[in-house]
């Protein structure tokens, strides 16, 4: 090969071996940051305010066992479509071995959540904390109705859209979320029937927006046995 | 077919008031079939900020 051909393929070649670097050195953080893979402790795992969309493309499926404070107050305003993301991706957020969820999600680290089954948790306590997404697509809470998320919502005042799958037993307030009435309608409707003396507060805005009087007193009506509060 | 009458008890509070019984606290409340208006009474909104601004320093803390 002659010098010039040496260089012409080095040229055709130079984006190659710039984009095998890249790849290795991707390979080689997320590789250590996730074990190969076998990470489930995420602890503050993406608490740093050095994340961000283009640096959060996480190698392995996320499978935590604790996610207290995983993505708390993370990242630099990412509003990340978690779906979207898992589907760019090839990888799973697998929330249902997780224990641990205290303030998980506080911030503006995502905007959308996919299916979050926080089955394995009897706490959902500080979860959401100033969560700044707007959707939640579906939150899976225990069937028995002990889950803890009275406080969970605090502050979550960007929150429009959630699906709750499971039984509400406790307390809850979500009174700062501008639920959509299709959120609305769903959170009374998982509300356990097998109750007493429980309360749920909603943000009044978000019921007058949503319903007329007649509707929303239909809606009351289907949950005798709990006080619901609007503030 | 089973036709039942649900009474709803509804509590409205007077402008610039907020309802409670010390754990709730709502402008309108929808109460329970196993609570009575008797167990709340109003306060300022000013009163009900504080109260919040308290309760969000003890969760910090």
């Amino acid at each position: 090969m002659s010098i010039a051909e040496k260089l012409t393929t080095i040229v055709e070649n130079e984006q190659k071996v710039y984009d095998a670097g890249k790849k290795s050195q991707y390979d080689e953080f997320w590789d250590d940051y996730q074990q190969n893979g076998t990470l489930t402790s995420y602890v503050y795992a993406f608490a740093g305010k050095g994340w961000t969309k283009e640096n959060f493309r996480p190698k392995y499926d996320i499978k935590p066992i604790n996610a207290r404070l995983m993505f708390n107050y993370g990242g630099n305003n990412c509003l990340i479509d978690m779906v979207a993301l898992s589907e760019e991706l090839g990888i799973v957020f697998d929330f249902s071995n997780t224990t641990y969820f205290y303030q998980c999600f506080c911030g503006n680290f995502f905007d959308r959540l996919g299916v979050i089954d926080t089955t394995s948790s009897a706490s959902l306590d500080g979860m959401f904390i100033e969560f700044q997404g707007t959707t939640i697509d579906k939150l899976i809470i225990r069937s028995n109705g002990t889950t803890t998320i009275t406080s969970s919502f605090q502050s979550a005042t960007n929150l429009k859209n959630i699906t709750i799958e499971g039984v509400v037993g406790k307390d809850f307030n979500i009174q700062y979320s501008p639920l959509s009435k299709k959120s609305i309608e769903n959170v009374v409707s998982v509300l356990s029937d097998a109750t007493s003396s429980l309360t749920l507060t909603l943000s009044k805005r978000a019921v007058e927006n949503a319903f007329s009087d007649e509707e929303w007193e239909t809606l009351v009506a289907t949950k005798p046995n709990w006080t619901i509060s609007l503030i | 077919m089973l036709e039942e009458q649900v009474i709803i008890n509804k509590l409205i509070a007077e402008r610039g008031k907020i309802l409670t019984d010390g754990e709730i606290f709502g402008k309108t409340i929808f109460l329970g079939n196993s609570r009575n208006s008797d167990e709340f009474y109003e306060i300022s909104e000013e009163e009900y900020e504080a109260i919040m601004r308290e309760k969000e320093t003890k969760t910090e803390q």
